[in-house]
Formats: structure tokens, C-alpha cells, sequence
């Protein structure tokens, strides 16, 4: 190797060697401020894929915890049955009728008295709670029946404030072998 | 300016990292993606063909009316999508009468005929501790007037096999619960609707056929 270049190699060998006679030579403003360079552009590339992975790493994660895990809600003897309803266009002005048609149509059968008064007070104050939502959910803490335990049932408000079941769920009896 | 041309730079390649996990799930996965509706998967592992549906002798005509043929046309919609692990319902013998509500561990899928309120159909899902979907049932309202057939539906009737195909793409769990499609885009409320938006008018025919928006997040469900 010849000119400076040469030189400068030939100085940090002998540097690293280490030779006690020599001591340390100290580098040249040029080779520091080329070693500076050297380092700078080491960082960045180290930055840079180390940035890159936090964002795969990052992402993976976003992405698990998308896939939500279930929890079941409803006791051992019995699983979630979740439900649609496809409206043939009937709607209701009280938003308890229309949940106690659909409790009454889900295994609670003949509603009593205090199941009514139960639904109504959950429909008012889930309508109250949520007065210009599309949507609405009533849970009215029913006591369970044969086949069917902590109802919900969701509708859909109209434009000229009725309401139209949607769907719902409850927990349902398992049956069968 | 330095300090905040590094910052958008760094911005940048953390975007990129981010970006590959989300893009190995596929070009449709944004525009379709299942856990919008809170999909669900049946417990069978490969999606095969075991979803068997179990109809009611209630229908009329049993097995060999127009009824049972446009239920058949129905679930043939989803069956005729797939793939390399084939979702396919099939027909069984009919069972015995039983209400919508119990989960039936002991069968696979169900449909029936029932006289009840509020709803021209309703299909629920059992899930099981690990949140698949091992138990479907759908009901049909029988005090609907229904048109069977499969060409132009009559004044003030529903179309039987729109609806059928419906609940079946419920039955499939991709639209668990009462998921639907809702924006204007998807349903816009003319003929162009996907067949899981939420609501058939009397007279409509649309929901006989999937839509692109129907067969890309059920696919995406069952990939």
C-alpha cells in the first residue's frame, strides 16, 4: 500500500500489536474523523435493523392479540348460543315489548309479571343510557329458565324512533350425548 | 429539523417492520377481515364436510318440496366457494321436533319450520369452551308468505332461498351472531348488496347469490 492510506494501516497495526517500546501512537484528525465516519455508519445500519425488527416484533404481537382468546361466560352446564334475527320489517314503539317477544321467543316462555317489569326497567334505562344510538343492548337479569340463562337482545332504533329486534344471546342448555 | 427529519425516518422503518407481519396475512385480509364480524370457525379442524344439516319433517313438502330444494340452494352457495379445505353442508334424514334453544351436542346442524314472532328467520350458534362453533340451529317462520321457486318473487312474498343462503352463511360462523355487513359501500340497499347485509325487503331476490364482499371474508374465515 502506498501513500497516506498506507501509512495511516501501517500506524493503527502497530498500534493494536501494542508494542511497549512504541507506546500508543495517537491517530491522525484525518484517520479520527474517517473512524468517526466508520462508526456513524455502523450505528445506523444496526439502528436501522434494529428498528425494523421492534416493528416485526411489534406487529406479531398486535397481530396474537387480535386472535382474541375466549373466555366462555356461561356456567359448566351450559355454552353461549348467540343469534340473528332477520326482520321481516315488523317494528316496535316499546322497546320491552319487542326484547319480551324475543325472551318469550328464546325458552322463557310465558313471561310473569315481575319478568315484564324486569325487562321494561332494563329497556328504559338501556334506551336512556343510549338515546341517539343505533343500536341498543337490554340485559335484563332475568332468573334463568329451563333453556336459556342471562339473556341479552340488541335492536336496531328507526329513524321514527321505533325498535326492531336484531339479535341477542343467552346461555342455552346443553343436551343431547 | 435534523432532529425531526431522524424521527420520521425512524417512523418509517418502524411502519416497514410493522407492515410484513400484517402483509403475510394476504392483499384482502384489510378489506375483508373476518374479526370485523367476530367470526367464528366450526370445531372440525380441516372445515371439512361433516356440517350436516338436519331438517325438521315440519317443512312442507319434507325433503322433496320446494322448500327443502331451496334450503338445499341455500347451503350450496357457501359449498360451491371453497378451496382446498372444502366448508360443505349436507343433508340428513329428518329428527325429531325440537325447540330453537338447547345446544344439541349430539348433531351437527339443523334447520326447521316454526311459527314465531318478530323475525322472518333466526339462526344461532352454540360455541364450545374454546369458542368454536360445534352446534347450529335456524328457524324458518311459518306464518311468512314465502315464494319458493326460483324465479321472480310475488307481490308481498319473501324469497325463501334469498334467506336460506343468509342463515347458512350465519351457520358458517364467519357472521356470528347477528354480524352483518353495515356499511353504505357493502349495502347500499339496491340490488348490489352483499348477501350478508341485514335486511331483505318482500319482493327481493338479491341475497340468492354471494357477492365478492361475502365470498372474500368468508374465505378469509376459512382460508
Amino acid at each position: 500500500m502506498t501513500g497516506a492510506g498506507g501509512h495511516e494501516q501501517e500506524e493503527r497495526t502497530r498500534d493494536l500489536r501494542g508494542h511497549p517500546s512504541e507506546g500508543i501512537v495517537p491517530p491522525s484528525p484525518r484517520s479520527r474523523e474517517k473512524w468517526r465516519r466508520g462508526v456513524k455508519k455502523r450505528l445506523g445500519r444496526w439502528l436501522t435493523v434494529g428498528i425494523l425488527v421492534v416493528g416485526i416484533l411489534v406487529g406479531t404481537v398486535v397481530l396474537a392479540l387480535s386472535e382474541t382468546t375466549y373466555k366462555d361466560p356461561c356456567p359448566p352446564d351450559r355454552d353461549l348460543l348467540a343469534f340473528s334475527l332477520t326482520s321481516d320489517g315488523t317494528s316496535y314503539a316499546s322497546i320491552s315489548e319487542a326484547v319480551s317477544i324475543v325472551a318469550s321467543e328464546n325458552g322463557y316462555g310465558e313471561l310473569s309479571t315481575s319478568e315484564r317489569e324486569t325487562i321494561e326497567k332494563a329497556s328504559e334505562a338501556a334506551a336512556s343510557a343510549a338515546p341517539t344510538a343505533d343500536t341498543i343492548t337490554v340485559e335484563p337479569d332475568l332468573p334463568d329458565s329451563d333453556v336459556a340463562a342471562d339473556l341479552v337482545v340488541t335492536l336496531d332504533r328507526t329513524e321514527d324512533g321505533k325498535y326492531i329486534p336484531s339479535g341477542g344471546s343467552y346461555c342455552a342448555k346443553v343436551v343431547g350425548g | 429539523v435534523a432532529s425531526a427529519s431522524v424521527l420520521v425516518q425512524c417512523a418509517g422503518r418502524f411502519l416497514v417492520g410493522l407492515s410484513i407481519p400484517l402483509l403475510a396475512m394476504g392483499p384482502t385480509a384489510f378489506a375483508h377481515d373476518p374479526s370485523e364480524f367476530n367470526a367464528k370457525k366450526w370445531v372440525v379442524a380441516d372445515y371439512q364436510g361433516d356440517i350436516t344439516v338436519w331438517p325438521d319433517n315440519s317443512f312442507p313438502g319434507g325433503l322433496t318440496g320446494t322448500f327443502f330444494d331451496r334450503v338445499q340452494n341455500g347451503y350450496q352457495q357457501w359449498n360451491a366457494l371453497c378451496c382446498v379445505d372444502s366448508f360443505d353442508f349436507s343433508s340428513g334424514t329428518a329428527v325429531v321436533s325440537r325447540s330453537f334453544g338447547p345446544c344439541q351436542t349430539d348433531r351437527d346442524s339443523i334447520v326447521f319450520w316454526e311459527n314465531f314472532t318478530g323475525a322472518l328467520a333466526q339462526t344461532g350458534q352454540c360455541l364450545n369452551d374454546n369458542g368454536r362453533v360445534y352446534y347450529v340451529g335456524t328457524r324458518f317462520d311459518s306464518s311468512q308468505f314465502w315464494y319458493t321457486g326460483t324465479g321472480q318473487v310475488g307481490t308481498n312474498n319473501f324469497d325463501f332461498w334469498g334467506v336460506a343462503t343468509h342463515e347458512f352463511g350465519h351457520q358458517t360462523g364467519t357472521w356470528y351472531g347477528n354480524a352483518h355487513f353495515t356499511s353504505p359501500i357493502s349495502c347500499p340497499g339496491n340490488s348490489t348488496d352483499q348477501t350478508m347485509c341485514p335486511s331483505l325487503g318482500e319482493e327481493q331476490e338479491k341475497w340468492r347469490s354471494l357477492e365478492a364482499h361475502d365470498i372474500d371474508t368468508f374465505q378469509n374465515n376459512y382460508p
